[in-house]
């Protein structure tokens, strides 16, 4: 630190602390007069930092909030502005680790389908602003030769991702997001695909044991060869080849699939 | 007239987009909040470049953190950058402020201190991030509730420092000077007088909270009366400045913003010579 910004960096630390952890030690360099005191003027930022942040928390959380109820809710977003400052430059992050402090929470980790509910919609705002790729068409399919299939690799659209839950967390957010009484909680692992559709709107649904198995190949980077082990792996031999086949249709004609492509296709201009 | 003059905009909301893409509102051009766009696709990005397509756009920044002592975040610079190469903005604007230390953002436009080291500070991280963005910055002015027992000189007398020091221009928030004025019981009248017009390329107008011992900028609520008094002197000592409304909360529909950019219309009608940008009568110097 300079000696030209020392005072400067104090004072901003002190302000810091003050946003922080509530203490009052900058009220000595603040002026008040008639209208607010030092301490008065000093507590309208303080108010505005955890308000500003409840906001963030409650527009991008209104199913949980939904879920929780005020008083759970209020307890949450105190002990996450306590626990979690920001570090993101927009508030669209800010929420990002959420989830794991759900998780670890003390009290909040006794209910392992609240993080569930906060990934989840965590992933619906990643599927929202993913990066734009184009998406494959089935005529992709008919111009790869035969003799090529084993080595094709498969890029899905950034968007597509997969959550994997343990209880029925998302049929509790589909009732609530509906207005509808939520579901008792069981235990109940499933795994669901979250995607941006072509009109630009986010979209899910379960996905089989073996099209997660699938979909983990693929984004290892894995080629056809391997998928088509992992299928014969789940269905037999006999079947696998018009399950593969049938599963690329189904996540063609859903706009999962970005590119298919081997080592000697031409990189792709990413034109929307 | 000078060729910065865009008339008469509003801030760039997503409660928006569709109508301005269906409607085509009588507006001269939009402002966009430059985080809010700093996501990799999707609806934002989408609409971004539409409404783009059809209206002149400036970009307005809240976390560039001018004025912290951390040290400048490279990569919020490029990211910035990239997103003005995509929108091609007429200019790029933040606030004079910090807005967070250590790696913590505040998520507010903190004051700073008037002090020659503060002006030190500023002018020299304003530079560099002028040199990265190849561009004249523009600093606005933030509503504050708080001054600092060191500060050395009034809040117009740092700015304009800071200005001339750094070479950049300024953002004048009208609103903010009234709020500001009100909780530190200065003259706004005597803000706007020091201030050089050729520094001024662009106005914010924007609603408050008036809680009586003290007012918020809330940007929750109408343009108040003492505001739009307000923006009357401005004009007349500045001239044809771009103007736009700010609303951030409380967010009415599209028709009702713009009848409230017609008032601002109406008010530049009645004080300067012309009001459209391009309409300028032959040999009139204005600004």
């Amino acid at each position: 630190m300079s000696h030209s910004k020392a005072t400067l960096h104090l004072r901003q630390r002190q302000m810091m602390s003050a946003l922080l952890t509530g203490n009052t030690a900058i009220t000595d360099h603040i002026a008040g007069d008639l209208n607010l005191t030092a301490q008065q003027r000093l507590s309208i930022y303080q108010s505005g930092y955890r308000l500003r942040l409840r906001e963030v928390i409650d527009n991008d959380h209104p199913v949980l909030g939904s879920y929780l109820g005020d008083d759970l809710f209020e307890q949450m977003v105190n002990g996450y502005i306590e626990a979690v400052p920001s570090q993101y430059r927009s508030l669209r992050h800010y929420c990002d680790p959420l989830p794991d402090y759900l998780k670890s929470d003390a009290f909040f980790s006794q209910h392992p389908h609240i993080s569930e509910l906060a990934r989840f919609e965590r992933c619906l705002l990643s599927s929202f602003d993913a990066p734009d790729r184009n998406t494959a068409s089935t005529e992709t399919l008919q111009q790869i030769p035969p003799e090529k299939w084993p080595q094709m690799q498969l890029r899905f659209h950034p968007s597509l991702q997969l959550f994997s839950s343990q209880y029925n967390a998302v049929g509790i957010w589909q009732a609530l997001k509906g207005k509808q009484t939520p579901p008792d909680l069981v235990r109940q692992p499933a795994c669901w695909a979250i995607w941006r559709n072509a009109e630009r709107l986010t979209e899910f649904r379960s996905v089989t044991r073996l099209e997660q198995g699938l979909i983990h190949c693929f984004f290892q980077g894995e080629t056809f060869s391997t998928a088509a082990e992992i299928t014969v792996a789940e269905v037999g031999e006999e079947a696998a080849a018009p399950e593969l086949l049938s599963t690329l249709c189904r996540w063609l004609d859903l706009g999962w699939i970005h590119q298919l492509y081997d080592e000697t296709t031409p990189p792709q201009l990413n034109i929307v | 007239m000078n060729d910065h003059f865009l008339g008469f905009g509003l801030g760039l909301r997503t409660q928006h987009f569709n109508d301005v893409l269906e409607n085509r509102p009588d507006v001269d051009w939009f402002e966009i909040i430059s985080e809010n766009f700093m996501v990799a696709g999707g609806k934002p990005k989408y609409y971004l470049h539409a409404i783009r397509e059809q209206y002149p756009m400036v970009m307005h920044g809240v976390s560039l953190s001018i004025g912290s002592t951390d040290p400048l975040d490279k990569d919020y610079l490029q990211r910035l950058k990239r997103l003005a190469t995509e929108v091609q903005p007429r200019w790029i604007s933040d606030h004079l402020c910090w807005t967070g230390l250590d790696g913590i953002n505040s998520h507010d436009l903190l004051p700073m201190p008037y002090t020659e080291e503060a002006i030190n500070h500023v002018a020299g991280r304003i530079m560099q991030v002028q040199d990265t963005l190849g561009r004249q910055l523009l600093l606005e002015n933030v509503s504050s509730y708080i001054s600092y027992t060191e500060s050395a000189m009034s809040e117009w007398a740092f700015y304009n420092a800071v200005v001339e020091r750094a070479d950049c221009l300024m953002l004048l928030d009208i609103n903010n000077i009234y709020v500001s004025s009100r909780n530190h019981n200065f003259d706004p009248q005597a803000y706007l007088n020091t201030v050089k017009p050729e520094r001024v390329r662009q106005f914010h107008l924007a609603g408050h909270s008036d809680y009586g011992t003290h007012v918020i900028d809330t940007h929750d609520h109408d343009i108040c009366d003492p505001v739009w008094d307000l923006y009357r002197q401005a004009l007349l000592r500045f001239g044809a400045v771009s103007t736009m409304i700010e609303r951030d909360d409380n967010i009415p529909p599209l028709n009702q913003l713009v009848a409230e950019l017609q008032i601002a219309r109406d008010i530049a009608a009645g004080i300067l010579p012309f009001q459209h940008p391009g309409k300028q009568a032959p040999g009139l110097e204005v600004r």
